[in-house]
């Protein structure tokens, strides 16, 4: 009996002294706190998912941004970048993020019109002030991306590249077919397609998955540069007809290519698949960006020399996507995490920046102040010789991804394949655009 | 005594009926609610349109192909599915020799991801590098390069033997049901001078009659979801040759941003579902006594 009660009395003194100590600990722990809040303010924390990471051409630089933007503002401002792989993917979360109101700090539209579908739902952080206090930032970006990327009067966004997009053709294989160089109009494009083909080599890398970006850039191009009917159409955002005779024009010449002058994985294929096509040199032609310049020297993605055989040129009949560009936009919900994201937005658009990106991965700075220097040219011939044919377009457009309806741009992607493998014709082809872009209010 | 039973039995059950109401009861409500409206979702209004949703449905041409292909694929998967997995269930069930390892790889395509297994036979199917077409290059036809997934004529075919054939699950609950039956039954009927394939039709098949019922639900109501597969290989296409009605409605909700008939598809997957399961129920008389 005595040493139950002995047992009790040690046991409550046991509990009192552990509610003493946890009540000691959670004390000196607040007074500490309260000391370091003193001494220092904790940082604020914004959000910024990105679809630049892994193997995305955009990756190293938005690394090395976010490692210095860490060094020099780490103690006051703490950016959580959630990787996204996949800008589709990216497009689509924002797009569910947006329908919970719960946009993150930064959103970057990139090549996509997700800046509309923002503004329309939405508050974002209006640019006008920032641009006010600091003309430097804003001398960064010509007025046609500002007026692009404003709204009743607010500039709600800014592009971080310029993106004059061509398209890159295998010299060695043009040789081999006896061609001597890209053609001028096309008609003769499609005789040099011929001829590839004759000589046993496909002319075209293509690709029907995602939104079809590589046969899309053919499409556009056809379009656009048929006429200046053809060009404003393709200069036409949210189409909602089709039926045009310069769009049947290019969707039949876009089902003829996808027959006769591509690889039989191009429907139902990737970007990725056309990409490989191309730098492995199954494939002549390929259209796209600047930004795959970096692919033709990394020997992971291309045989050695591969860079040396590749050359660039603009559509036949003068042709060029070079239209001004959606860019990054802030969605914070408040004044202080609005300043700290417009802070990064600063520090990853500026001029310091644009530099970086040139020399990292060739990426083309959208100031209109900044040039290519001698050194940049001889180190990056393919980039500087874009820019300079770009002086020769006569025809300029945007892309398809980012100019029309996303549920036409994603019926693109369906439809291609029934078009290639002729199950549709090119008219039930464009009814079925009709149809889906209807469906927008 | 009972009272105080079912006092118990509720405050153990509440839990699980508060979560039920909050994360599937109220989302369900919510989703039929809003299809008789017209909302583009966001911060939009949401006008009531009756039931107009669900008369344009069926002037939908893709609603149509979607919710046909769900409802062929259910019925399919409901039948040769089940019937597959309980084929192979009845030869394991035998022992024959190597039938643990046959039943763990015949299980191996339930076990990998969706997405995974999605790649994997995107890259079979590939017209050009595909394990498919090389098979039938070796064979002699050397030109050999069908596009699998994407000609108008074998792309649903390519989409519906994806999941059709790998009734890995079905066999493992069939297998598994089939091992708890007393050996005294095949016993007696050996005595009686039954043949093995006797025994098979007129005593284990009818003892399986309520697992397979289950498992015909499993796997029937399994396709009105079913989204990963035909997302990752097809999107649906070509055209709208491999839609199915999960995938539509992503489509309308995520794309077009048109909540109100998106949530008419919903509604719809929901009534299928209950019809579904209600039937098969019927046909299987399940949660009644075999006497």
């Amino acid at each position: 009996m005595k040493r139950i009660i002995i047992k009790k009395i040690m046991a409550c003194l046991l509990l009192v002294f552990l509610i003493v100590s946890a009540a000691g600990c959670s004390s000196k722990e607040v007074a500490n706190n309260n000391n370091d809040k003193d001494s220092k303010k904790e940082p604020i924390t914004i959000t910024f998912p990105a679809f630049q990471v892994g193997v995305n051409s955009g990756a190293p630089v938005l690394k090395e941004n976010i490692r210095l933007f860490n060094e020099k503002y780490g103690d006051e401002i703490k950016v959580i970048v959630e990787e996204i792989p996949g800008d589709q993917a990216y497009v689509d979360k924002m797009k569910i993020l947006l329908s919970a109101d719960d946009l993150p700090d930064l959103v970057y539209a990139g090549g996509y019109n997700l800046l509309d579908l923002a503004a329309d739902n939405v508050e974002l952080v209006d640019l006008t002030p920032y641009f006010e206090e600091d003309p430097k930032w804003k001398a960064c970006f010509s007025e046609a991306d500002l007026q692009f990327n404003s709204r009743n009067g607010k500039y709600y966004g800014i592009p971080e590249e310029k993106q004059p997009v061509g398209y890159f053709y295998n010299k060695e294989l043009f040789a081999k077919a006896g061609l001597e160089g890209p053609a001028n109009t096309w008609d003769e494009f499609f005789n040099q397609c011929e001829t590839l083909k004759a000589a046993g080599i496909t002319p075209l890398s293509m690709d029907t998955a995602d939104s079809g970006w590589v046969s899309g850039l053919w499409l556009g191009s056809i379009v656009g540069t048929n006429g200046e009917v053809g060009n404003e159409f393709m200069n036409t955002y949210n189409v909602k007809d089709y039926d045009t005779e310069e769009f049947l024009e290019g969707i039949t010449k876009l089902q003829k290519m996808f027959k006769e002058y591509t690889t039989v994985d191009a429907i139902g294929g990737k970007y990725e698949n056309a990409a490989n096509n191309f730098l492995s040199g199954k494939t002549a032609m390929m259209a796209n960006g600047p930004w795959m310049i970096p692919d033709f020297s990394n020997p992971e993605k291309a045989p050695e020399g591969f860079a040396e055989k590749i050359g660039v040129a603009i559509y036949p009949d003068a042709g060029m996507y070079d239209a001004p560009m959606f860019g990054y936009f802030v969605a914070s919900k408040d004044k202080e995490h609005a300043d700290a994201t417009v802070k990064l937005l600063k520090f990853l658009t500026n001029e310091e920046a644009q530099l970086r990106a040139l020399n990292m991965i060739g990426r083309i700075p959208p100031s209109p102040q900044l040039e290519l220097d001698e050194d940049t040219k001889e180190n990056k011939p393919l980039l500087a010789k874009l820019i300079d044919l770009s002086h020769d377009a006569k025809y300029i457009y945007p892309n398809i991804q980012s100019a029309w309806y996303p549920n036409v741009v994603d019926r693109l992607s369906t439809d291609y394949p029934g078009l290639g493998m002729g199950d549709i014709t090119p008219q039930e082809f464009i009814d079925r655009l009709n149809e889906s872009a209807n469906k927008n209010e | 005594m009972y009272k105080k039973r079912n006092i118990w039995i509720t405050l153990f059950l509440l839990p699980t009926i508060i979560i039920f109401v909050l994360i599937f009861a109220v989302p369900v409500v919510n989703v039929v609610y809003t299809s008789f409206f017209q909302w583009r979702g966001f911060k939009g209004a949401m006008s009531f349109v009756g039931i107009k949703n669900y008369v344009n449905a069926f002037k939908d041409a893709s609603f149509r192909s979607g919710l046909t292909h769900t409802m062929f694929w259910v019925v399919l998967q409901g039948t040769v599915h089940v019937a597959l997995g309980t084929i192979v269930a009845l030869l394991l069930a035998d022992r024959p020799k190597g039938w643990k390892f046959i039943r763990t790889s015949y299980m191996v395509p339930n076990m990998i991801s969706g997405s995974a297994f999605a790649i994997i036979l995107v890259n079979i199917f590939n017209p050009q590098i595909g394990l498919v077409n090389s098979v039938i290059r070796k064979l002699g036809f050397e030109n050999f390069n069908h596009n699998w997934y994407f000609d108008g004529r074998t792309a649903f075919p390519t989409v519906t033997i994806t999941w059709l054939l790998f009734a890995g699950l079905i066999t493992i609950l069939i297998l598994a049901e089939i091992m708890s039956i007393p050996k005294t039954i095949y016993e007696s009927a050996d005595i009686e001078g039954a043949t093995k394939f006797q025994q098979k039709i007129y005593i284990t098949l009818p003892l399986l009659r309520n697992v397979i019922g289950t498992c015909v639900i499993i796997a029937a109501t399994s396709m009105l979801k079913e989204f990963e597969l035909v997302y990752l290989t097809t999107k649906g296409g070509p055209g709208d040759r491999t839609l199915s009605l999960p995938l539509y409605l992503y489509k309308t909700a995520f794309i077009e941003n048109d909540y109100g008939y998106a949530n008419m598809m919903g509604t719809v997957l929901i009534i299928c579902g209950i019809i579904c399961i209600l039937i098969i129920n019927k046909l299987f008389g399940l949660g009644k006594s075999d006497t």
